[in-house]
C-alpha cells in the first residue's frame, strides 16, 4: 500500500495546489463535468430500509457483562465483610463501661461518658474523622443511650450536651439544602429564559433577513413547461412517464416543506451531471413542489443560466433558506452553504462553497 | 445525524441523499478497476452506512458529518485492501461501457451527440488516470472531489498529518495534469 513518489514524479506547485483547493482547477471542472456513477436503486432501498428498521426496533436491553457483575458482587461482599469486622470494635467499649458498672465512681463514669473525644462516642463508626462535631444521627443515638445512665449516676458532668445546639446542625443543613436547591432552580430558570430569548432573537433576525431578501413577490414556478401549483400528477406522468419510485403520503419526506405529502422520484443520468428530481403532490394530486438534487454539484452559472435560462442578477444570496425552512447547515455544521433565492421564479438554489449548486427547490406557495 | 439518532428517519434520508453518490464513487474508485469493482463498492457502501446506523447513538458532532462518514469509509477500504490485493489495471479495457442510457429533461442544444461522445472519451481518460494513482494519492484526491473535504479533514479521516495530505495532493495533481495535458 506504500506509494512513495519517485524523485522525478510530476508535482503541482503551491499556486496550482491553492487553486485546486479553492475549486478553481481545470481538473475539478473536468472531473465534475464527467458526471458520475450512482448507487443502484436496490442498494438505495436496502440502506434506507435498514436505517428505518433500526430506529423503529425497540432498543435491545443491555445485559451486564459477566465480568462486571462478578466485580460488583466481590466489591459488595468485601464491603459487608469489612463492616462486620469493624462493628464489634466500634460498639463494644463504651456501652460496657457505662452499663456493666452502675455503681462505679460517678466521676469515672462522667469521664467515660464525656463526649469531647469523638472517637469515644458510642456507636460512632465514623470516629476517626477529624470533624469537630459528631454527625447528627450518631449524636441522636448517643443521647438516647447516655441519658438514663447519667440520671442514675446523678452527675451533671455526665449530662449530654444540651439538645438545642446539637439539633442545630441537621436543621441548618436542611435549611442550607433548601436554599441551595432554590438557587439552583433559579439558575435553571434564568438559563432557560436566556436561551428562549436567544432563540427568539435568532428567529426574528432570520425572518428579517428573508424579508429583506425577498423584495418582490414570490411567483409560482414554471418547471420545464409545468406550472407548479396548477398541474396534476397525470400531467407530470404524461411528460416523464412513470417514476422510478413512488412514495405514498405520510412516508416521510426529507425536504423541509412538504412533510407527509406523497412524492415521486425520478433519476436522470443525462448530461452533463446526473440529478434526482422529486415531485410533491397534495391530497388532490396537484403538483405543489419540486426538489432537484445535482450529484455531483454543478457550477452555479451553468445550473442557473445555461440550464434554466435565468439571470444571475435576479437572485439574492442569503444565509437562510426562504419560506420558513430550517437551514440545511444545521444538519451539517460547518457546511459552507448559502441560498440563492429567485423569488420571481418561485425557486431557490442551495449553493455549497461559492459556486457549487447542489439543490434547487421550486415552491408553489411560499408562506413568508 | 442527531435528529436521526432521535428517531427521525427523514433526517437520515436527507443525509443519505446528499452523500450517496459521492461516497459510492469514492468506494468504487477505491476498490480498483477490476470486473467486480461495482459489486465490491456496493458491498462496502452498504457496510459503511450500516456503521453509520449502528453508531447513531454514539455520534457526537465534533466534526461535520461528511468527515466522519469518509473516515468510516476509509477504514472500511483499508480493511478491504488488507484482504484483497489492490488492482491497478487501467479502467478502460474496452468492455466496461455499460452505463445506463440517459434519460434527459430538455437537453440543451449544445449537448449534441458529438459533444457528448467527446466528453465521454475525456471522462474515460481522466478515470483511467485516477485509477493509476497510488492509493494514498487517489484517496486524498477523491476525498476532496467527492466528499468536499479540506486538507485538515482529509488528514483527520486518513490519520496522517496535514502536510502529508498536501504532498499527496500535489503529486496526484502533477500526475493527472501530465496524463491529461492536451485537454486541461
Amino acid at each position: 500500500m506504500s506509494s512513495e513518489p519517485k524523485p522525478d514524479a510530476p508535482m503541482a506547485s503551491d499556486d496550482e495546489l491553492d487553486a485546486y483547493l479553492r475549486g478553481e482547477h481545470a481538473l475539478t471542472r473536468r472531473y465534475r463535468d464527467g458526471g458520475g456513477e450512482q448507487p443502484p436503486p436496490d442498494l438505495d432501498d436496502a440502506v434506507l430500509r435498514m436505517a428505518e428498521q433500526a430506529v423503529r426496533r425497540p432498543p435491545r436491553r443491555r445485559r451486564w457483562p459477566a465480568p462486571l457483575a462478578l466485580a460488583a458482587v466481590l466489591v459488595l461482599g468485601l464491603g459487608v465483610v469489612i463492616e462486620l469486622w469493624r462493628e464489634p470494635q466500634v460498639r463494644s467499649p463504651q456501652p460496657e463501661a457505662a452499663v456493666v458498672a452502675p455503681d462505679a465512681d460517678p466521676m469515672a463514669m462522667a469521664a467515660a461518658m464525656a463526649p469531647p473525644p469523638p472517637a469515644a462516642m458510642p456507636e460512632a463508626p465514623s470516629a476517626p474523622l477529624p470533624e469537630p462535631a459528631p454527625r447528627p444521627p450518631v449524636v441522636a443515638r448517643s443521647q438516647k443511650k447516655a441519658a438514663p445512665v447519667a440520671e442514675d449516676a446523678g452527675a451533671q458532668a455526665a449530662m449530654p450536651p444540651p439538645p438545642a445546639p446539637m439539633a442545630a446542625p441537621p436543621a441548618f443543613a436542611a435549611a442550607l439544602s433548601v436554599q441551595q436547591e432554590q438557587q439552583a432552580m433559579q439558575q435553571r430558570r434564568e438559563s432557560a429564559e436566556a436561551q428562549a430569548a436567544l432563540s427568539r432573537e435568532r428567529r426574528e433576525a432570520s425572518k428579517a433577513m428573508v424579508r429583506e431578501a425577498l423584495p418582490e413577490a414570490w411567483r409560482e414556478p414554471l418547471f420545464n413547461g409545468l406550472m407548479v401549483g396548477r398541474v396534476s400528477r397525470a400531467a407530470v406522468y404524461a411528460m416523464y412517464g412513470a417514476p422510478e419510485r413512488e412514495e405514498p403520503a405520510g412516508s416521510g419526506s426529507a425536504t423541509p416543506y412538504w412533510q407527509g405529502l406523497a412524492f415521486d422520484v425520478y433519476r436522470f443520468n443525462g448530461s452533463p451531471t446526473p440529478n434526482t428530481i422529486e415531485f410533491y403532490y397534495d391530497s388532490e394530486q396537484t403538483l405543489v413542489g419540486i426538489h432537484r438534487v445535482w450529484d455531483p454539484p454543478r457550477e452555479i452559472h451553468d445550473l442557473v443560466v445555461t440550464n434554466n435560462h435565468w439571470q444571475m442578477s435576479e437572485a439574492r444570496a442569503q444565509a437562510t433558506p426562504p419560506c420558513g425552512a430550517t437551514p440545511a447547515a444545521q444538519l451539517e455544521p460547518e457546511m459552507d452553504l448559502q441560498y440563492w433565492v429567485f423569488a420571481s421564479r418561485g425557486a431557490y438554489v442551495v449553493v455549497q462553497g461559492d459556486t457549487a449548486g447542489r439543490e434547487v427547490f421550486y415552491i408553489a406557495n411560499c408562506p413568508e | 445525524m442527531l435528529r436521526y439518532a432521535g428517531g427521525d428517519v427523514a433526517a437520515f434520508r436527507l443525509l443519505y441523499g446528499r452523500h450517496r453518490g459521492g461516497l459510492y464513487r469514492y468506494l468504487l474508485r477505491g476498490c480498483g478497476s477490476g470486473e467486480r469493482s461495482a459489486e465490491l463498492a456496493s458491498e462496502l457502501f452498504q457496510d459503511v452506512w450500516a456503521s453509520v446506523v449502528r453508531s447513531r447513538e454514539r455520534y457526537e458532532p465534533k466534526a461535520k458529518f461528511g468527515t466522519w462518514l469518509y473516515t468510516l469509509a476509509h477504514h472500511r477500504l483499508v480493511d478491504h485492501w488488507r484482504t484483497h490485493k489492490p488492482q491497478f489495471q487501467a479502467i478502460d479495457d474496452g468492455t466496461a461501457d455499460d452505463e445506463a442510457e440517459a434519460l434527459s429533461i430538455a437537453a440543451p442544444a449544445h449537448e449534441q451527440p458529438e459533444a457528448q461522445a467527446e466528453r465521454e472519451v475525456q471522462r474515460r481518460r481522466l478515470l483511467q488516470a485516477i485509477a493509476g494513482l497510488p492509493i494514498e494519492q487517489r484517496q486524498a484526491f477523491l476525498m476532496k472531489e467527492e466528499g468536499g473535504l479540506s486538507l485538515e479533514e482529509i488528514a483527520s479521516a486518513t490519520g496522517v498529518g496535514r502536510e502529508t495530505v498536501k504532498s499527496r495532493l500535489r503529486y496526484a495533481l502533477g500526475r493527472l495534469r501530465e496524463a491529461l495535458t492536451d485537454v486541461l
